[in-house]
This record gives structure tokens, C-alpha cells and sequence, in this order.
């Protein structure tokens, strides 16, 4: 049954991948969702196998918030935002994949160092989790648009989460601190949300949002 | 009562109590009420804490106040304190058409919150309490900055957010991988506490700590402002008001330092303690050379200083990174000199920009003529800013030399390079806005006595501690962390 | 003795039972496709009907066209037909598993391929030149990817021939993390090499956004034919290796029949499946512009890189 842990691992690590080669919006979040879920049945997996009372709790408290809430939020930030005519150019997507395979193979040497202090089972999920940050923070740093750098934090949020999941030590204040950087998330999707009303009325103004009820 | 516990309820009544208060004058009146209070709580704390030798806990450890910890609460209330006494002036002169009754109600919600986000950091024993807080005054500066709404602001807020968010993640995974190099010797939540780590440093395997550490610099210094990942500081704080920027580089970017600090001190035990140190000198030197590069290019005011705040922390970075006790007296000497004339001279130009409506250089000129008071005070704020002798700052430099000269001979010739460029470039820029033989029209302000006061008692305090170095505050302080390092 | 024999005798019908089949594949696609599009499709034969006449007319060459033009149909076709003697249909083992490996399977392909652009470059006309570089250029990127993917089975299965790789995923029944990864590629090299939307559209006449049909524009009569068999050989063959490699279930190690026919319906079923899976990639997607081309393959190979290099991390444990 690890091996299909290690499957979903490698999984979210394609998909993050996959993520720096999509030009338009709407499949950068089509994919973190497909992530999310990933990520979810990762979790499953896990209380299968070894169940845990903690683990379980994170799991419902993850279940809820990435999959049910966060990708409710996001759909609706692209309907609001009308996200489905958005392209973004990148700089050149095949030098872009280029820098991605770099970091996932500096990762994978940087972790075949640390190989003989921690087991044979943590480094496969240790070295894949630190890959899906690097591509996040590289995701992050090559694009323009203010959503594709929401979705690059989700996907480091994701990655975080993972290896806390994979390294199996019950990091106590795993559900809080998840919490947190969620918090963060819907801080600045709010933000969004926000810059989105003051460019079209001029100003953030609760009176300019009134108009309309004058008007009905 | 427990000293900690305190200590934080004046914050904690100003959150709950500010948004409520819809008449302008009174609530800044109340915020600086607040902040006195809990200023005087400070004093008592720190009494406390300097006079014994255990910290004190609180909260099943969670909270902790040692020596080190004492010095920076005294830091960070004394700012607090000026800050919000500053204000009230500067938000009475402030326009009725750009600022409408939210955004004061907004304004002093979030101020405490950020203070008290970063007061909790400066007192947190448990990483994940730090990290949490940390968040915290993150997005509460972030609302700060983007106070006045314009597209600018808006647009550095979203800089800053995302540059931050990202600083925060990365500082996340080095707390879980610090975690995890220790959960074997520290089961559960001991693992978590900073005072249980640092005791059983020396059984965690090197490698990973190694790793947690990058992270944890890399995360925590983009909150620093070090040199890659320093984009957000400039356009932060040339678009928040004067206060926030007060507080951002006289006490924000101090507890990023500390937080650095103390995992540090975690490192210390360890072999790789010279690792740490040669981190914290690398990105101290590159942060330097950069900033004062930097300066020379400057044309608005804020982001001059903002520049100067850079080259400033990479100064304290590599006093830290040197590691003697004479270094860490010169760091902490400058963080302390630092952070009092920094925020000196961010209230002075708060009240220039309010009259002129500029930030840009070229157009303020001959200032001791038409505003002799704050014109000359800003001439005496940028001389402690550039580190003249009777102030506290020529000092710390001073010692800061000595202390490499001492160590690493070899790289005083960078520091002397960046210290020497960052002197010619602010000063030749403030010549012509002090004396000038064409002074420029601005607007008069009403009640300028309560935004002079602030910043004539940061400029006294510089120049007493440039007489009398306050060792009896910092000695503790050097003491504990030298003999961490034994 | 016997039993040599016979398994002989099974292995080359296997081999010509895909070279018979190919066509049919083809015109499951055309049937689905019509599904898709709600519109009514050619009979399922249509594909050998249409080889039949064009057998029986004449070719019509034109003047300068030399001995390579007329050559190369047939080299095309005996090349692919070839590689059909490696692929396994309902039997695991194949008729030259131990004389052709993977390398050579990717040489074969080549050959074919350059036979064909020669062929088009030589009659001189603008078309053929223009499709045989459109040609080679979508080659040149699809190549590499072929070969590391091979490189990545290797690598697992510690055996260059194909038909070994397969019997080692049929006894090992576990899921290779980094098999997903050159899953992926290989589909996208397939619908690339197979001349499928989004690179190529298979079905349309105009020539300027031809990339395999303008090739072929100078052909007729048996040539044609050939190469018509010839492309549909290239299609099974693709969908053979996706279906073998990556889900080897149900093919039979012994010549028992019941075993035998099970492997047959088996593969028949994944055929259909993957022709099913290629029409609906197709009607999903819009043709992409010739130079985003590059960007699609490059993307291909990163992450057939990608899958060596999960290999390499985890290839100790598993």
C-alpha cells in the first residue's frame, strides 16, 4: 500500500509541475483543486493505514477547508474576476521548465545528503515535498498576474502540508499552523477581491458600492 | 499577577476597545492612553526580568520573558509609545478628503494589533506561537500600508503580501523540519518550545538542522529586508504614513532579527555554529554594499531612508554574525541607536510631507528657513542617522570596526567601503534640503508641539547614550547570549 | 518440439494480427469521432476498402521523380511492419524479443520516417518540402522523448527488450510512481507522432496546415496504399506500447487457449479504450499554431526527465 502513497506523492509533484506550463488562468486553478483532492486522498490513505485520532481530525479539519471551502472561494474569485478570458504570458515556457528541473534535482541531491540521518521511508516524502515548494516558490517569482501568485502560495501551503503528513512525526500544532497560512490565503483573496472594486469604482468607498441599491 | 500576563492586557483592551470609538480625537487619545500603559507595564516587566537570573513563564511556557527578550519589549513599547503620542498630531493635520472616519478607526485597531502581534513574537517560547504571530503582524502591516488606498499603496501592500507570504512559508517549513530533527529527544509539544531546544541542541542530527536553518533564514529574512529578497521595503514604506513606518523599521524589522536570532542561538551548541554566523555575515555584507549602492539613485525621501534601514540591519547582521562580545555590544548598541533616531526621523519627515505634499527631493528645499524647528531637527536627525560623533550611532559604528578589526581584519575594507558610500549619498542629498537659498511654499500644520516632542526626546536619548553607554542595559543581555555560545 | 513450434507459429500471427488489425483501429477512431460529432460515420471496414482501391488503379508519377520516390513507400511499410513482430498482442512474449530492442524499435521508426520526408523533398514540389520540414522538426523533438521514456522502463525493469519490460510489469504488479510521469509523455509524444489534433489534423485539405499529409500529397495508387497501411500500422503500434507497457494486464505467458483468447479480447478492449481516450483529447482540443509545437514537446520532455529522475530517487526502496 506505500506505493500508492508514493503514487499520489508523485502526483502533486507533476501537478505542480504541470502548473508552470499552463498560460491560462483558469487551469492554474482547475489544477490546485485537482491538488487539493490529491492531497485529501493522500490523507485517506494514511488514516487507513495507520490510523491515528490526530490524524483523523486533520483530516476532516483539511477535508473541509481545501476541498470544500478554498476551491468554492477560488471558483467564485474567477467568476468575479471573469477569469476565463485571462492568458498570461510567461517567459518562455521550455527555459521555464528548464529552471524547474533544476531545482527538483537540487532538491533530490540536497536530500540524498540528509539520506543517512533519517530512514529509507522519510526521504522519499522529505525530498518530494521540498521539490513542490521550490516549484511553488518558482512558480510564485515568473508570474505576472496577481491570482497565479495566490495559487503559487496554495501550492507551497500544499507542499508544507505534505511534509508534515509524510514524515509521520505528529507535529502537534499541525491543524493550527494549516489554519494560519489558510488565513493568510483568504486574506489575500479578500485582498483581491478588494483591489478589484477599487479599480472599477476608483475607490473602496462604501458609497459607490451603494449606488446600485439606489437604483433597484 | 504574572508579569507577562500584565504586560499584554493594555494591548489587548486597546484592541477590543478602538474599533468602537467613533470620535477621531478621542480614540487617538485612548491609543496613546494605551500605549503609555503599557509602556509602564514594560518597565516593570523588564525590572523583573533584569533582576532575576530564570525568565519568567507563563501560559505553560508558551510565553517566556528572558533578558533578551526584556531588551527588545523595552525597544518595541518606548516606539509604540512615541509612536501613538506622534500621532495624534499627525492624524488631526491629516486631510478630511483622504482619509474618511473608517480609516481611523481601522488605523488604531490595527496599530495595536500590530504591536501586540509584535510584542507576543518577542515573548513567544514555542516556534509555532512565533510563526503565528509573525503572520499576524504581517497582515496587520499590510492593511497599514495599504491605508490610504491609492493605486500605489495598493499596489505595494500586494508586493509586500505576496513577498511575505512566500518569506512565511519558507519559515514554516524550517519550523517543521526543526521539529523534525528534534522530535526524537523532544516527543509532543516539547518539541516545540524554544528554551527545551536550545538545551538539547547538541543530540540533533547536523544536517537537518543545517537545512532548517537556510530555510528559516531565507523565510524570516525577507522579513528583514536582506539583500535577494528586499523588494517589498522600498515601496512599503514610501507609501504608508509616518507612523507606520516608525514602527515597521524601529521595531519590525528588529523582532525578524530576533527571531534569526534565537534560532541562532539554537544553532550555537552545535558544530555547525559557525555556519549560522557565516550566513548571518554574508547576507549582512551583501545587504550593505547593496543598500548603500542603492542610496545613491534615491530621488523621493521615504525610500531614502527605507534604503538606510537596509544598510542598517545588514550592519547589525554582521555584528551578529562576528559573534565576540565586543560585536554583540556593538550590534545591540545599534540596534538600540537604530531604532531611535530611525523613528526620529521618520515622525520629522512625516510632518515635512504633510506640508509640502511631496516626497520628491528636488522639491523641498531650504527648510531651517521656513520651518526652523523641524527643519533643523531634521538636519541633527540625519546626522544620528549618519552616524556623527555626539550621537550614539558614531559609537556603535565605532565599536562595530573595532570588533572586526579584532576578528576578520580583512572585512572591515567592505564595511568601511558601504559605510563610507551611505554617508556621501545621504548627505549630499540633505544639503540642499536643509539650506537653500530659494525655500519652497508649504502648508502650515496646527498643534506641531506634539509631533516635535517625539522626535527631540528620541534625538536627547541618542545623544545621552552617545555620552554614557547604557551598559547596564545591555550587558545582561550579551552576557546571556556569550554564555549560550561557551 | 512440438511446443516450439507452435509458440513459433503463434508469435508471427500475432505479428501479422496487428499488421491486419491496424486498419480497423483506424476506423473505430473515425466511428467515434462521428459519435462525438453527432454525425454518421463510414462503415468500421472502410479503411481496407479504401487500400483495396488503390491497389487496383494505376499510379501516376510525375516526371522527375527517381528511384528513392518509388522506393520509399515500401521501406515505410516493411520498416513499421517490422516493429510489429515486437509488440505483444494477446501474447507476452514476441516473435523477436531477443533480436530487437528498444533502441532499435526507435531506429526503425526513424528510418521509416526518413525515407518518407526524403521521398516528399525529392519530387521538388513546395508542398512536400514544406511538409517533410514540418515533419522532421515535430521528429527531432518527439525522438528524444521516445527514448528516455525507454530509458525510464530500462531503468525499472532491467531489460532493453520490450517484451522482457512487459513480463516484468506483469509479475510485479505495483504502481511505479515515476511511471506516471512517462505515461504522460508518451501519450503526448502519440498524438505528436500520429499526426493527431492538436498538432495535426488528420482530416483536412488544407495544405498550409498540413504536417503529415502534405508529405504524401504526390502519391497514388499502390504507393499510396502502402503508406495509408502504413500510417494506421504507426497508430497501433503507439497505442501497442501505451497499452503494454503501462497496463500489461492480461496478456497470457502460456499458449493455452483459453488464456490465449482472453489476452486477445483483453487488448482488443484497451485498443478500443485508448482510441476512445485519443478521439476525446482530439475533440476536446484546438489545433495548436506550428511554433507553440516546440513549447508542447519541450513540455514532453521535461517531464519524461522528470519521471528518470523520481526513478533515481526512489528506484532503492521499490
Amino acid at each position: 500500500m506505500t506505493s500508492v502513497l508514493l503514487f499520489l506523492i508523485s502526483i502533486m509533484v507533476m501537478l505542480s509541475f504541470l502548473m508552470l506550463m499552463q498560460i491560462h488562468v483558469i487551469n492554474l486553478i482547475k489544477l490546485v483543486i485537482i491538488q487539493n483532492i490529491i492531497l485529501t486522498s493522500y490523507l485517506v490513505c494514511k488514516a487507513w493505514i495507520y490510523p491515528s485520532l490526530e490524524l483523523q481530525l486533520s483530516l476532516s479539519i483539511t477535508f473541509i477547508i481545501k476541498v470544500i471551502l478554498l476551491p468554492w472561494a477560488l471558483w467564485k474569485l474567477a467568476g468575479y474576476l471573469k477569469l476565463k478570458q485571462h492568458t498570461e504570458s510567461l517567459i518562455n515556457k521550455p527555459t521555464l521548465q528548464f529552471i524547474g528541473i533544476l531545482l527538483v534535482i537540487f532538491t533530490l541531491i540536497l536530500s540524498h545528503q540528509i539520506e543517512n540521518t533519517i530512514g529509507q521511508q522519510d526521504i522519499i516524502g522529505f525530498s518530494l515535498s521540498l521539490a513542490n515548494s521550490m516549484l511553488a516558490i518558482l512558480l510564485i517569482t515568473s508570474r505576472r498576474k496577481a491570482i497565479s501568485q495566490i495559487i503559487g502560495l496554495l501550492v507551497m501551503e500544499n507542499s508544507i502540508f505534505l511534509l508534515s503528513a509524510t514524515l509521520n512525526i505528529g507535529f502537534p500544532w499541525l491543524v493550527e499552523l494549516g489554519m494560519g497560512f489558510d488565513i493568510l490565503i483568504g486574506f489575500m483573496i479578500f485582498g483581491l477581491f478588494l483591489l478589484r472594486i477599487h479599480t472599477t469604482h476608483g475607490s473602496l468607498h462604501l458609497k459607490n458600492l451603494e449606488k446600485l441599491k439606489e437604483k433597484l | 499577577m504574572n508579569p507577562i500576563l500584565l504586560f499584554l492586557i493594555p494591548s489587548v483592551a486597546a484592541i477590543v476597545t478602538l474599533p468602537l470609538i467613533k470620535n477621531r480625537r478621542l480614540a487617538s487619545n485612548v491609543s496613546a492612553f494605551f500605549s503609555t500603559l503599557s509602556f509602564l507595564f514594560a518597565i516593570k516587566l523588564v525590572m523583573n526580568a533584569y533582576t532575576q537570573s530564570e525568565p519568567l513563564f507563563f501560559f505553560h511556557q508558551w510565553l517566556f520573558c528572558d533578558k533578551l527578550s526584556a531588551f527588545f519589549i523595552l525597544l518595541n513599547s518606548f516606539i509604540a509609545l512615541t509612536t501613538s503620542f506622534y500621532a495624534i498630531s499627525y492624524l488631526n493635520n491629516e486631510s478630511r478628503t483622504t482619509l474618511y472616519y473608517l480609516i481611523y478607526r481601522f488605523y488604531h485597531t490595527f496599530f495595536h494589533i500590530f504591536t501586540f502581534s509584535m510584542l507576543v513574537v518577542i515573548l513567544s517560547n514555542n516556534i509555532g506561537l512565533m510563526w503565528i504571530a509573525m503572520e499576524l503582524a504581517t497582515i496587520a502591516s499590510v492593511v497599514l500600508v495599504a491605508l490610504y488606498q491609492t493605486s500605489e499603496a495598493l499596489e505595494a501592500a500586494w508586493k509586500y503580501l505576496i513577498l511575505c507570504g512566500v518569506g512565511i512559508g519558507l519559515a514554516l517549513l524550517g519550523t517543521i523540519i526543526l521539529y523534525f530533527a528534534a522530535h526524537h529527544y523532544l516527543p509532543g509539544e516539547q518539541g516545540l518550545l524554544w528554551t527545551a531546544l536550545v538545551t538539547h541542541a547538541a543530540k540533533f542530527p547536523v544536517k537537518l538542522l543545517a537545512v532548517a536553518f537556510v530555510f528559516l533564514f531565507v523565510g524570516y529574512g525577507t522579513k528583514v529586508g536582506f539583500f535577494p529578497l528586499h523588494n517589498w521595503l522600498p515601496d512599503a514604506y514610501s507609501e504608508s504614513s509616518a507612523m507606520v513606518n516608525c514602527l515597521s523599521s524601529g521595531a519590525l524589522l528588529n523582532i525578524a532579527l530576533l527571531v534569526i536570532l534565537r534560532f541562532k542561538l539554537i544553532l550555537s551548541h552545535t558544530v555547525i555554529a559557525s555556519f549560522s554566523s557565516d550566513l548571518f555575515l554574508i547576507f549582512g555584507l551583501l545587504s550593505l554594499l547593496f543598500a548603500a549602492l542603492s542610496l545613491l539613485r534615491q530621488r523621493k525621501l521615504k525610500r531614502l531612508f527605507a534604503y538606510s534601514s537596509i544598510e542598517h540591519m545588514g550592519l547589525i547582521s554582521v555584528a551578529l554574525g562576528i559573534g565576540t562580545p565586543l560585536a554583540y555590544l556593538a550590534g545591540f548598541l545599534h540596534i538600540l541607536m537604530h531604532s531611535l533616531s530611525k523613528s526620529a526621523i521618520f515622525f520629522n519627515i512625516g510632518s515635512i510631507i504633510q506640508r509640502f505634499h511631496t516626497q520628491n527631493m528636488s522639491q523641498l528645499k531650504g527648510l531651517t528657513t521656513t520651518i526652523p524647528v523641524t527643519g533643523w531637527c531634521f538636519l541633527l536627525c540625519c546626522f544620528a542617522i549618519l552616524g556623527l560623533p555626539p550621537f550614539g550611532l558614531f559609537f556603535s559604528e565605532l565599536l562595530l570596526i573595532l570588533a572586526t578589526l579584532k576578528t576578520f581584519p580583512w572585512l572591515v575594507i567592505p564595511l568601511a567601503l558601504g559605510l563610507i558610500i551611505a554617508f556621501l549619498a545621504i548627505f549630499s542629498k540633505i544639503q540642499s534640503i536643509a539650506f537653500s537659498s530659494h525655500p519652497t511654499e508649504n502648508q502650515p500644520l496646527c498643534n506641531t508641539r506634539a509631533s516635535n516632542w517625539p522626535v527631540m526626546l528620541h534625538l536627547g536619548l541618542t545623544v545621552i547614550a552617545g555620552f554614557w553607554i547604557p551598559t547596564w542595559l545591555l550587558q545582561p543581555v550579551i552576557h546571556l547570549l556569550t554564555q549560550g555560545t561557551v | 518440439m512440438i511446443k516450439q513450434i507452435v509458440h513459433q507459429f503463434l508469435l508471427v500471427a500475432q505479428g501479422f494480427l496487428i499488421i491486419m488489425i491496424a486498419p480497423l483501429i483506424i476506423g473505430w477512431t473515425k466511428q467515434v469521432k462521428c459519435w462525438f460529432q453527432q454525425r454518421s460515420a463510414p462503415p468500421l471496414l472502410q479503411s481496407y476498402y479504401a487500400v483495396y482501391k488503390l491497389l487496383i488503379k494505376e499510379p501516376v508519377l510525375s516526371d522527375n521523380a527517381s528511384w528513392l520516390f518509388r522506393a520509399a513507400p515500401y521501406i515505410y511499410f516493411i520498416s513499421l511492419a517490422a516493429i510489429c513482430f515486437n509488440l505483444p498482442f494477446f501474447m507476452a512474449d514476441t516473435f523477436s524479443s531477443q533480436s530487437m530492442d528498444l533502441i532499435v524499435l526507435v531506429g526503425l521508426l526513424a528510418l521509416s520516417r526518413l525515407l518518407l520526408a526524403l521521398a516528399a523533398m525529392d519530387v521538388g514540389t513546395a508542398f512536400g518540402d514544406l511538409g517533410a520540414r514540418r515533419e522532421m522538426l515535430v521528429a527531432c523533438l518527439t525522438e528524444p522523448v521516445l527514448l528516455i521514456v525507454f530509458y525510464n522502463v530500462t531503468l525499472l525493469t532491467h531489460s532493453p527488450y520490450l517484451s522482457g519490460s512487459v513480463l516484468f510489469f506483469l509479475h510485479h504488479t505495483i504502481f511505479y510512481p515515476s511511471l506516471v510521469f512517462s505515461l504522460i509523455a508518451l501519450i503526448l509524444v502519440l498524438i505528436a507522432e500520429t499526426g493527431r489534433i492538436p498538432i495535426d489534423n488528420p482530416a483536412t485539405h488544407l495544405e498550409l496546415t498540413m504536417i503529415h499529409e502534405a508529405m504524401i500529397l504526390e502519391y497514388s495508387g499502390r504507393y499510396l496504399a502502402l503508406i495509408e497501411w502504413g500510417n494506421a500500422i504507426k497508430f497501433i503500434l503507439y497505442l501497442l506500447l501505451i497499452a503494454s507497457l503501462f497496463f500489461p494486464i492480461g496478456l497470457s505467458t502460456q499458449e493455452k487457449t483459453h488464456f490465449l483468447t482472453l489476452g486477445l479480447f483483453a487488448t482488443l478492449l484497451k485498443l478500443f479504450l485508448l482510441g476512445l481516450f485519443v478521439v476525446f483529447i482530439e475533440s476536446i482540443n484546438s489545433k495548436l499554431r506550428l511554433f507553440k509545437v516546440p513549447d508542447y514537446l519541450a513540455g514532453a520532455f521535461m517531464l519524461s526527465v522528470l519521471g528518470v529522475l523520481i526513478t533515481q530517487l526512489l528506484g532503492a526502496s521499490i
